[in-house]
C-alpha cells in the first residue's frame, strides 16, 4: 500500500489541488510505479460514483410540509448589532454632555477672564492724543480662551456616530382602545367635505365638538417573531385481537419509530420499557415518563408490544 | 435572498448531509427541519461575508455535530433506512455521457452504506467534496479545521472507501 503522502498526492491531484512542483513529484512517482496510475483512475471513478449516488437522493416531500410555516413567513428581523448599540449609546452620552455644558455656559454670567489691571480705567489727567478722557488699556486674554469657548461648538458641529441600524424598530398601532364607533361617529371623524367649509350663518351656534379617545396601544417590534419546533408522539398499543389503542403526548425523543413494551394495569399504563438494544434510561431522557398513568380504557391488564411514533411540527410565535 | 430561494436550492444538499450524518431517514428529516429553522432565524443576519453554501453547510454541520454528541444519550430507534432499499429503483435511466464512467447500479447501491462506515470526520469531508463539490477552502471553513486537515482526511476517506467497495 502506498504511503500516506503519496495517497494524499493522488487524492489532491483529482481535485487539481497540486502545485506544479507537487505535480512533477507525482508524475515521477507514477513513472517509477505504474500501479499508481491505476490507483488514480480507481479513485477518479470512486469520486464519480459518490457524486452519482448523491444525485439519486432527494429531500423527501415531508420536509416541504414540515417547513411550510417558515416558507410562508418572513424571517425575524434583527436589531442593531450589540457593538453598534454601544457606539450609539456612547455617542448619545457625549452629545448630551456637550449640549448640557454649552447651555450651562450660556445661561450663567461669564466671569471675567482676568481682572483689569489696576488703573486701567482711571481718568487720565491728560487727554490722550486722540482727545479721549480715558486711557483704555486692552484686557489681557487667555491664550486658550477661544479654544474653550469654541469646544462645544466644535463638538456640536461634528457629525455624531450614526448607529448602524438595519432598520428602525417598527411600531405598530393596534388601537384605538374604544368601543366600535357608530356610523355617525365614523362619519364625524371624516374630514368635512370642501363644500361644507363655509362660515356659519349669523347667530347659529357651532356644532358640539366630538371628543374621541385617542389613546392607543402600541406594540414595539411586532415582527420579531420566533419559531420553535416541538415533537409529539403517538403511542400505539397493539392489542392481541388486532385492535389498537393510541395515546398522544409530547416528547424530546428524536423523530422516528420506537418499539416499546407497555404494561397495562387497571386500564392504565403502569410501565413503559424499550425493547432490547435500547438504553434503559431513555424513558426519562426522552421525557416519556408522563405517558405512565395515562388511561387505556379498552385495554385489559397485560404487557403489550407497542410502537411509539414521534413526529415533529414547527410553531411560529 | 429569500428563505424560499434558499430552501429550493439547499433542501436536497441539506437533507443529503443530514442523511449521511444520521442513522435513519426520520432522523435526517428531523435534523433537516431544525437546520432550516436555524437558517430561517439567521437569514436576516447573513451579510454575505461567506458564500451562501458555506453558511448553510456551516449551520448544518454545527447542528448535526451537536446532535451526534448527544446521540449517546438517545435510544436506538427502529429505522426505515432507504439505503437498504434498492438504489437501482431510484436511479435515472442510464444514458451515455460523461457520467457513464460511473460504475454499475450494483456499485451505487453499496456506496451509501460504505460511506456510512467511515469515521464521521472523514465522512463529512468526503461528502462535502465529492457529493456537494465544495472547495477545500469552503470545507475548511464549514468544519472550522485547517485546510491541511481537509486534504489528509479526504485522502484517507477516499482510500478507505475504495477498500470497502472493492469486490
Amino acid at each position: 500500500m502506498k504511503d500516506e503522502a503519496t495517497s494524499e498526492l493522488l487524492s489532491r491531484s483529482l481535485d487539481g489541488d497540486l502545485t506544479q512542483k507537487e505535480q512533477r513529484e507525482l508524475d515521477e512517482l507514477i513513472q517509477a510505479d505504474r500501479s499508481l496510475l491505476h490507483e488514480l483512475e480507481t479513485l477518479r471513478e470512486l469520486t464519480a460514483t459518490v457524486r452519482s449516488f448523491a444525485q439519486t437522493e432527494a429531500a423527501p416531500p415531508e420536509l416541504a410540509r414540515l417547513l411550510e410555516p417558515l416558507r410562508r413567513s418572513p424571517p425575524p428581523r434583527r436589531g442593531a448589532r450589540p457593538v453598534f448599540r454601544w457606539m450609539a449609546a456612547a455617542a448619545t452620552i457625549v452629545l448630551a454632555i456637550a449640549v448640557t455644558h454649552e447651555v450651562a455656559q450660556r445661561r450663567s454670567p461669564q466671569p471675567p477672564i482676568a481682572s483689569a489691571p489696576e488703573g486701567a480705567l482711571e481718568a487720565s489727567s491728560q487727554p490722550t492724543p486722540s482727545g479721549e478722557l480715558f486711557h483704555l488699556q486692552p484686557l489681557p486674554q487667555s491664550p486658550h480662551a477661544e479654544e474653550v469657548a469654541g469646544a462645544a461648538d466644535m463638538i456640536l458641529a461634528q457629525t455624531p456616530v450614526a448607529p448602524a441600524l438595519d432598520e428602525p424598530p417598527p411600531i405598530t398601532v393596534i388601537g384605538p382602545l374604544e368601543e366600535p364607533a357608530s356610523a355617525a361617529q365614523s362619519a364625524a371623524r371624516q374630514p368635512p367635505p370642501a363644500a361644507s367649509a363655509q362660515p356659519l350663518p349669523h347667530g347659529a351656534s357651532p356644532p358640539a365638538l366630538v371628543h374621541h379617545d385617542t389613546s392607543f396601544q402600541m406594540q414595539a417590534n411586532p415582527t420579531k417573531r420566533s419559531a420553535t419546533s416541538s415533537r409529539s408522539c403517538v403511542l400505539t398499543v397493539v392489542i392481541t385481537d388486532g385492535t389498537t389503542q393510541t395515546v398522544r403526548a409530547t416528547t424530546s425523543l428524536p423523530v422516528g419509530h420506537y418499539l416499546v413494551l407497555v404494561t397495562v394495569s387497571q386500564h392504565t399504563i403502569t410501565g413503559l420499557e424499550p425493547v432490547a438494544q435500547q438504553r434503559q434510561d431513555w424513558l426519562a431522557e426522552g421525557d416519556i415518563a408522563h405517558l405512565i398513568g395515562r388511561s387505556l380504557p379498552e385495554t385489559a391488564d397485560g404487557v403489550y408490544s407497542a410502537e411509539l411514533v414521534v413526529s415533529t411540527a414547527l410553531h411560529l410565535d | 435572498v429569500t428563505f424560499e430561494e434558499l430552501y429550493e436550492r439547499f433542501r436536497t444538499p441539506v437533507w443529503r448531509l443530514a442523511r449521511r450524518l444520521t442513522e435513519s431517514d426520520e432522523e435526517a428529516l428531523d435534523a433537516s427541519q431544525e437546520i432550516f429553522l436555524r437558517v430561517w432565524k439567521g437569514l436576516t443576519g447573513f451579510r454575505g461575508e461567506a458564500k451562501l453554501s458555506t453558511w448553510v453547510f456551516q449551520i448544518a454541520w454545527n447542528y448535526l455535530r451537536g446532535q451526534r454528541r448527544r446521540k449517546g444519550k438517545q435510544p436506538v430507534m427502529v429505522s426505515h433506512n432507504r439505503d437498504q432499499e434498492a438504489v437501482v429503483n431510484r436511479l435515472p435511466d442510464p444514458a451515455p455521457g460523461p457520467e457513464r464512467t460511473v460504475a454499475s447500479a450494483e456499485l451505487l447501491s453499496r456506496v451509501g452504506p460504505a460511506v456510512q462506515t467511515l469515521p464521521e470526520g472523514q465522512r463529512v469531508v468526503l461528502w462535502l467534496r465529492d457529493a456537494e463539490e465544495l472547495s477545500y477552502e469552503q470545507i475548511a471553513e464549514v468544519l472550522d479545521i485547517p485546510i491541511g486537515t481537509v486534504r489528509s482526511r479526504l485522502a484517507r476517506a477516499r482510500r478507505a472507501l475504495r477498500r470497502s467497495l472493492q469486490p
